[in-house]
């Protein structure tokens, strides 16, 4: 069954259809969610209650982009924990210093099983300062860098996601990218020399 | 690493769009113009690409498990929080209140309204009724509050004197309802026609002069002043005084017990109404609308308690739930 028709069956109360397209999205979810919150288990609540409050509202979905639409019910749960977070911090949420030696404790952004060990080391420290630059920008920055570089929506999905012009989209994002390029510029001898090397190849 | 360029936020953001393809088609031949002419901003359009691939290559995490749904997790509560129905009726309570508190203030206004009506007819009561021989060209009524006789029919403030005189009006007669401004008092006429005291001017051996310097006078006038205008009290005031303590008694009947009770009157009534008391409406019901705003001031207090209460409540309990 295709995308739309699975929508329109669970638009009729039919759960099992609902489930397929959690799983298709749930990883899209997951990984915004994380990458916004930078916390798992936070990740994790945000990514459950979004998927049942958009099976309690599917009737509200009336056309268009499903992905943009079930993207905005995750951003929206996301800022709501990130208010919650801040009410009673149980961490720390000021990204680190990427020129720091600090380590993140925890290991988020771990590498495949499959990979060679070099590789994961690599993948590991990339990971690593592309969340704390992400984590450093402010949340509406944040927002719309996640939802076009990393989740590969258009400037009209996310202004629907994030409910601001797409004026406002184009700002944002461009300055959030000034930032992250300033923050990677920084890291830059942090980053894996073959990435380096692979950038400069391409160039 | 290349440095930052140096570039306006205008050009930045047309760069970035023009990465993304999200530029009109004259913006676009902008940005291209700006490419060729500015090397500048060749270098900031790399870097901005860069950085672009830089998170499109962010690895995605596996997601710890499948957030597919069951029928539990789609199961509501059949009673909302405890927290939600404290809230609910504390605004309720606020609501409730702000309705009571408009209907009070409305009906408090209603009353004050009906209370200016019940004034108005009696404002008129005190209106001075002149008599037929001072409607025939007799001398203006003139109310000497100076004099030591004060019966010829004030009673009120100022009246001063003797003490059967005493006011019967405004603060006065505290025993009996005030039939004074606000009360149904009936018509009078202030000043009787006898005993009047009429302004009269001086000679100039008896008034004293009034003060004022020789200069000036040279200055103000051309002749200098002969008579005294000062208006003092005739002389023969005080021989008068026993006729126009008569007179007034003589005017005056006391109002019959059985029209007033044992209510004082203000004023003097004419010859004619001598003996007559007319009522011009009803002093207001004050006991009444006391008795009536006690429910309102009750329900007020009640409704802002359970408001304050439920509302303090919700948040001590949401507070404990976050924890």
């Amino acid at each position: 069954m295709n995308e739309e028709s699975l929508i329109h069956a669970t638009q009729q109360g039919d759960l099992d259809a609902f489930n397929r397209l959690v799983l298709d999205y749930q990883e899209q979810a997951y990984n915004l969610a994380l990458r916004f919150l930078n916390d798992e288990e936070a990740a994790a609540d945000a990514t459950q209650n979004s998927f049942i409050s958009a099976y309690q509202h599917i009737r509200s979905f009336k056309g268009g982009s499903f992905k943009a639409w079930l993207l905005r019910i995750v951003s929206n749960n996301c800022y709501d924990e990130l208010r919650r977070i801040k009410r009673r911090p149980s961490q720390p949420l000021e990204a680190l210093d990427p020129q720091s030696d600090g380590e993140i404790e925890d290991a988020l952004w771990l590498a495949d099983e499959s990979d060679l060990p070099e590789d994961a080391l690599d993948k590991k420290e990339l990971q690593d300062v592309i969340q704390r630059c992400i984590q450093a920008l402010p949340e509406d920055f944040r927002a719309v860098v996640l939802l076009v570089d990393v989740n590969g929506l258009d400037y009209k999905e996310t202004s629907q996601v994030a409910r601001v012009p797409i004026g406002t989209v184009r700002s944002r994002l461009a300055r959030a990218r000034q930032r992250l390029q300033e923050c990677l510029r920084a890291a830059w001898e942090l980053l894996p020399e073959s990435y380096r090397l692979k950038e400069e190849g391409r160039t | 690493m290349m440095s930052t360029p140096e570039l306006n936020t205008r050009e930045w953001l047309l760069l970035s769009a023009y990465l993304d393809g999200e530029l009109s088609p004259r913006e676009k031949n902008q940005v291209e113009e700006l490419l060729q002419a500015n090397p500048a901003s060749q270098q900031a359009l790399e870097g901005l690409r860069r950085t672009c691939q830089v998170l499109q290559h962010a690895h995605a995490r596996r997601v710890p498990r499948n957030f597919t749904l069951d029928e539990s997790m789609l199961r509501r509560p059949w009673l909302p929080s405890f927290s939600r129905v404290l809230s609910y009726s504390s605004a309720l309570a606020g609501l409730l209140l702000v309705i009571v508190l408009a209907l009070d203030f409305s009906s408090s206004s209603r009353m004050l309204t009906a209370s200016d009506l019940a004034l108005a007819p009696q404002a008129e009561s005190f209106s001075v009724a002149p008599s037929d021989k001072q409607a025939a060209g007799d001398a203006p009524l003139i109310i000497n509050w100076g004099s030591p006789a004060p019966q010829m029919g004030i009673y009120g403030k100022g009246s001063g004197g003797r003490g059967e005189d005493m006011a019967y009006g405004l603060g006065g007669g505290g025993a009996a309802p005030a039939y004074g401004i606000g009360g149904g008092a009936p018509e009078v006429a202030l000043m009787p026609e006898e005993g009047l005291v009429e302004p009269q001017i001086l000679p100039e051996e008896s008034a004293p002069e009034a003060f004022i310097p020789e200069e000036s006078l040279g200055e103000v006038l051309d002749e200098p002043l002969e008579e005294s205008l000062a208006i003092v009290p005739e002389p023969e005031a005080q021989a008068e005084e026993p006729a126009l303590e008569e007179a007034p008694e003589a005017q005056l009947k006391a109002p019959s017990a059985a029209a007033l009770g044992d209510s004082p009157i203000l004023g003097v009534r004419s010859e004619s109404e001598q003996g007559t008391v007319s009522f011009h409406g009803q002093p207001a019901s004050l006991p009444d609308d006391e008795l009536s705003a006690l429910p309102w001031c009750t329900l007020e207090l009640i409704l802002a308690a359970l408001a304050g209460l439920g509302a303090l409540s919700a948040w001590a309990l949401r507070k404990r739930q976050a924890r």
